[in-house]
């Protein structure tokens, strides 16, 4: 349980290669958190850092309002999952299990305890003397997390640790994940590329792009109002429009045609909508603009048009059950609520 | 379908019996040469031991020898110094080598193996002149007023130590090297970050997955050291005598066959007792053969 503050982080291997620019995070006590990002967008240098793994090339990280950037790994008092787990392979489950709590020379009882809580609770009780190579992934993953959490740390810190497991698998372990984090209430750092699988657990989420947090918000904020063209673009919006003029800060001109939005950011520079949110075939008299049908695509709810419009080609999903034919004409509403204002 | 199954079945089956038959074939020759020249050379050389006595009686001439007897515990001693000392140098250059980036690693192992490939000989002539009373660390001694008097280096059983160890460092940093290339380096992080100092995550953690890299080096440079024979002759002297350098006295200076061949009948059991109980401690270790 702590709190964590990045501040002014930089690194960079050598002059030319910056991994994370100037970024800042400041993650609550007890909340957990994602770093969502493609990769080499330097997440995972971001947790080394965290973690001790890696020294910084500048800034701090504070724990509880104390710079940790000078203390070794081992005396820092966090846990980690890694995405290959990182199970020590000549011990046991218990013993792996057991390998935190004996660094920190605690007493054979205390350690029989809780290393037996912990088994039950992640219900690996009845594998505590199986080795490693004797454990299916999800298991191995499961021991890795009790190993983390065991010792009480500070912060714990997943790398990616769902990736190694098929999809079902997927699911239950990130539930688990969730469970096991709010009963410890223990603050979390969570590294993906999977933006499901952080909007299910995370209570908010640091979109990352070429070494600087682009957006920190909710899963929700993140989702329905994203503020940059990449967090847009990351999280499925397409069709982008670039802003020829700018005529009041929720009124814009592309190319020849005036759209209008109702929320905005500072700076907008495109606009962008989901394909689900244009209305094909609206009478409306604002945010309209026709097209011809170019080409369509069967998506199972609805039918996917390219429409070629005098602002670009757009993609959109039209529920209609007749699918209409290419070459044929249509309005587009791109209603103002849907129609997002963002940033470069 | 069935039918077609068992047909194609009793055909694989054919073809299985020729493939052994013809493998049998192939196998022929290795097997004739292994016969030929390994094991009739071992044969000939224990024949000579039964001759002349009944039974057992020249080896318990030979173990009974005080004198043998020393032999026989010099080689084992130097040869297991010889083995911890190749681990105790090799474990953490072999860690520092495999750690490296690929081109200086190849470059390193290179470097490493060099020595290798000059002759036995030339080599140990390079501890000749080094530890030689007129050798170059006496002198350096002697100017760094260290020592007041040529320190009696060279013919012993520490320049047999030290001729050795440089002989098969290489041999135990190959076996090493390889063994800890294979090593996650996440399962060190993941110690690290659980509260284990860097030296506890080494005995710890790095050690005991290295088990079989480290008993494939033990084994390679303890045999190789209780049968070398370049390294003990020139550096050890005719005081200083080991199970080979004895073999050699016995056959070319004395002409005494029948001895000789003891002695290296008992080399070749001690060594392969010596090896088996290494292997049976290195299982020992590793739990995980004996668990589940």
């Amino acid at each position: 349980m702590a709190e964590l503050e990045i501040k002014n982080l930089n690194m960079s291997y050598d002059k030319h290669l910056e991994i994370l620019k100037s970024l800042n995070l400041h993650v609550k006590n007890g909340e957990l958190i994602s770093i969502l990002g493609p990769s080499g967008c330097g997440k995972t240098t971001t947790l080394r850092i965290i973690a001790g793994l890696l020294r910084q090339t500048d800034g701090q990280v504070l724990i509880d309002g104390k710079d940790v950037s000078k203390l070794p790994v081992h005396k820092r008092n966090f846990g980690m999952v890694f995405q290959s787990y990182a199970l020590f392979p000549h011990l046991n489950v218990f013993d792996n299990v057991a390998f935190g709590l004996r660094q920190r020379k605690e007493k054979v009882s205390i350690i029989q305890k809780r290393v037996n809580d912990i088994l039950i609770a992640t219900g690996l009780k009845k594998l505590e003397k199986r080795f490693p190579d004797a454990l299916s992934g999800g298991q191995q993953q499961r021991v890795s997390l009790a190993r983390a959490l065991v010792v009480n740390p500070k912060l714990l810190l997943l790398d990616e640790p769902l990736s190694n497991l098929d999809a079902k698998l997927r699911v239950s372990m990130r539930e688990e994940i969730r469970r096991l984090q709010q009963l410890m209430h223990t603050t979390t750092v969570f590294v993906t590329h999977d933006q499901e699988e952080c909007f299910a657990i995370s209570d908010r989420v640091a979109v990352m792009n070429q070494g600087v947090i682009e957006q920190f918000d909710t899963p929700q904020k993140i989702y329905r109002a994203p503020k940059t063209v990449f967090v847009a673009r990351f999280i499925g919006y397409e069709n982008f429009l670039s802003v020829t003029k700018k005529i009041s800060s929720t009124s814009f001109y592309v190319k020849n045609v005036k759209l209008d939005i109702n929320s905005t950011v500072d700076g907008v520079t495109s606009l962008s909508i989901r394909p689900n949110q244009i209305v094909l075939g609206s009478t409306a008299k604002t945010n309209i603009v026709s097209g011809e049908i170019q080409s369509s695509v069967f998506l199972g709810n609805a039918y996917r048009y390219t429409v070629s419009t005098c602002i670009g080609n757009l993609k959109v999903d039209y529920l209609g059950s007749k699918r209409l034919s290419n070459g044929q004409n249509v309005q587009l509403e791109l209603p103002a609520a849907a129609l997002l204002g963002l940033k470069k | 379908m069935k039918i077609c199954y068992s047909i194609f079945t009793t055909y694989e089956q054919e073809m299985i019996k020729i493939r052994n038959r013809s493998a049998f074939l192939l196998l022929l020759p290795g097997v004739l040469a292994i016969l030929l020249f390994l094991f009739f050379p071992v044969i000939q050389i224990a024949l000579p031991t039964f001759a002349g006595h009944f039974g057992l009686s020249n080896y318990i001439t030979f173990l009974q020898s005080h004198y043998n007897q020393g032999v026989l515990i010099r080689t084992l001693i130097i040869a297991f110094i010889t083995m911890i000392i190749t681990l105790t140098l090799g474990l953490p250059l072999s860690v520092w080598i495999a750690r490296q980036r690929s081109t200086v690693r190849n470059l390193l192992s290179v470097v490493i193996l060099f020595p290798i490939l000059t002759n036995a000989v030339v080599r140990n002539f390079t501890w000749i002149i080094i530890l030689g009373k007129n050798g170059v660390l006496n002198t350096l001694l002697l100017k760094l007023n260290f020592i007041d008097q040529p320190l009696t280096l060279l013919y012993s059983d520490m320049a047999i130590v030290i001729g050795s160890v440089y002989l098969f460092l290489p041999i135990m940093v190959t076996s090493l090297v390889s063994s800890v290339q294979e090593l996650n380096v996440e399962v060190e992080e993941a110690a690290a970050i659980l509260g284990s100092r860097p030296l506890v995550t080494f005995f710890k953690v790095m050690i005991p997955q290295l088990t079989t890299g480290i008993l494939t080096g033990c084994i390679l440079v303890f045999a190789g050291a209780m049968t070398a024979y370049t390294t003990p002759q020139l550096l050890g002297g005719n005081r200083h005598l080991v199970m080979s350098t004895l073999i050699y006295q016995q056959a070319m200076t004395l002409g005494d066959w029948s001895s000789a061949s003891v002695v290296a009948i008992i080399l070749i059991i001690l060594t392969v007792l010596v090896l088996g109980m290494m292997r049976l401690v290195a299982k020992q270790l590793d739990r995980r053969s004996v668990n589940d």
